[in-house]
């Protein structure tokens, strides 16, 4: 009798998770529906539903690329991309070059100039990295460019927005007065997709100041491993310090970062002897100024 | 030879592009200067004198060329030794205060070229802080013509005639941004080889350096 009872339960059990796993793959299939550029490996999600313990999973870096290709998509819609092939080959070169440094020199890196006046860049997990035109237009030389680009790929190889997205999802989870099967379907990582619409707004909200003053740091030793004047990325702040409340087109990158004179003040403290062996590294700026001759020439 | 007769048709036209900029800024500064202030006919005499080391230096290095940045005021932000050169044992011309104004010629690596108080010298470049508010007070005046020379330079390219009504982007740009899976297959084929990259590098010698990330106070 007892056994009958045992085998009961377990087949409730059974029927219950057989029930939950369907319903969760539906919705995986409806949001494949509605996103058709995305594929993903149910097998896994099922794999990450079963042994999900914490609120937040980690990803793995499959997941972390579709969902950076996702969310550089939707950032796709906000300017066109900047038409000259050369520019865009420059910068992948300049970006591509500079995260060989990295600790995860064989993500699918790529780099993209909108056409746009705002000053800004978008670093989306994965190794998807977005500037504007604006912000070239803001440089003087290659060495201030990878400086810049090893700030954002710093971001990346910390997994900063990543992060940051899924404590947003965690939190706005809670928020809601999740049920626990629920809670169980947000474990999943069928998430990817959730993930798309906080994902892109993380953007317009900006990181934690420390996520910052960290990519700042990395800017520097990146663009120095990379054989460039590491000087670039300081320089570039100070540039942006001195065009600041004369130029539209800062707003929402001040709003998103700590005060430059604070990045400026933390770089200063950092940066000391060690990098005078540095010195005499090139900030190419002659390769430089020449395409961006091609962008203030070209319509 | 090859390689130098390119370097030597880069220099010349880089020469031409900072000869054009350090005359239209020249001629801006003049405007300005007689339109509006004249407390800026001081700051006219110091644009002068920075015209020459910029303009001499250019085509003299060529590895290593001195960078053109666009005169500005910058204020000392940490108390700092004024060098005779860019290098930490150089002579010591005199001690520059916090909150000093100076006038900031060029930069390289580290160093910052200044005029301060008609001396003229190198400061790390990470004591000066630029001033980004717009500031009626006297001795800001080259600063301001810089950063309206900037917008004119801004304004002329045609493509800002589009955007120049939009006030760019905010927060709420990114609650409502829907996919753009075209643009993103273009992005996508601009991605470049390792092997790419690396060629790439070497056309300007730059060379692996080992350096490990900086700590700071409360990292793990």
């Amino acid at each position: 009798m007892k056994m009958l009872n045992n085998s009961y339960s377990a087949a409730v059990t059974f029927s219950i998770t057989a029930i939950t796993a369907v319903v969760a793959l539906i919705c995986v299939d409806q949001a494949i529906a509605r996103e058709p550029q995305f594929k993903l490996d149910l097998g896994k999600a099922f794999q990450t539903l079963k042994s999900a313990k914490n609120a937040i999973v980690p990803l793995t870096e499959e997941e972390e690329i579709t969902l950076g290709q996702g969310i550089t998509s939707n950032l796709m819609s906000l300017a066109p991309l900047y038409e000259d092939q050369e520019v865009q080959a420059y910068v992948n070169k300049v970006g591509r070059w500079v995260s060989m440094y990295s600790e995860r020199p064989d993500l699918p890196w790529t780099f993209a100039v909108l056409n746009n006046d705002d000053v800004n860049a978008f670093a989306s997990p994965g190794g998807y990295i977005i500037v504007t035109k604006g912000l070239l237009q803001l440089l003087k030389s290659e060495a201030e460019l990878a400086g810049v680009l090893g700030h954002e790929i710093g971001h990346v190889v910390r997994k900063h927005h990543l992060n940051a997205i899924q404590k947003e999802n965690a939190a706005s989870a809670l928020k809601n007065g999740a049920s626990l099967l629920m809670d169980a379907k947000g474990k999943s990582n069928q998430d990817v997709l959730k993930y798309l619409s906080v994902g892109t707004a993380i953007y317009g909200k900006g990181l934690d100041k420390e996520d910052e003053f960290e990519s700042d740091r990395m800017g520097v030793v990146l663009a120095a491993r990379a054989g460039y004047d590491p000087y670039g990325l300081p320089a570039a702040l100070q540039q942006l310090q001195s065009i600041t409340g004369s130029s539209a087109g800062l707003q929402l990158m001040l709003e998103t970062h700590p005060k430059t004179s604070d990045r400026l003040t933390a770089l200063d403290k950092v940066m000391g002897i060690e990098f005078e062996k540095f010195e005499n590294q090139p900030s190419v700026d002659l390769r430089f100024k020449k395409m961006m001759l091609k962008i203030k020439t070209e319509k | 030879m090859k390689l130098r007769k390119r370097n030597l048709t880069q220099l010349w036209s880089s020469a031409y592009q900072s000869a054009f900029t350090v005359s239209a800024s020249l001629m801006l500064i003049m405007t300005f200067g007689l339109t509006c202030s004249p407390a800026l006919a001081q700051n006219i005499k110091n644009a002068k004198k920075i015209a020459k080391p910029t303009q001499v230096a250019q085509p003299m290095k060529e590895a290593q060329p001195i960078q053109a940045i666009q005169t500005s005021v910058a204020t000392v932000a940490r108390s700092t030794e004024l060098k005779a050169q860019p290098f930490s044992d150089a002579a010591t011309l005199t001690v520059l205060a916090e909150n000093q104004k100076i006038d900031v010629l060029s930069r390289k690596a580290s160093w910052m070229e200044v005029l301060a108080q008609e001396t003229q010298g190198w400061v790390k470049m990470l004591s000066l802080r630029f001033e980004g508010k717009v500031d009626s007070t006297a001795g800001n005046g080259v600063g301001d013509t810089a950063k309206s020379f900037f917008n004119l330079v801004k304004g002329s390219s045609g493509e800002s005639t589009t955007t120049t009504g939009a006030r760019g982007w905010t927060k709420e740009s990114f609650g409502s941004l829907s996919p753009n899976p075209d643009a993103f297959e273009k992005m996508k084929l601009f991605s470049v080889m390792k092997q790419d990259a690396t060629g790439f590098a070497k056309q300007e010698k730059l060379n692996e350096q080992e350096m490990p990330y900086l700590k700071t106070h409360g990292d793990k």
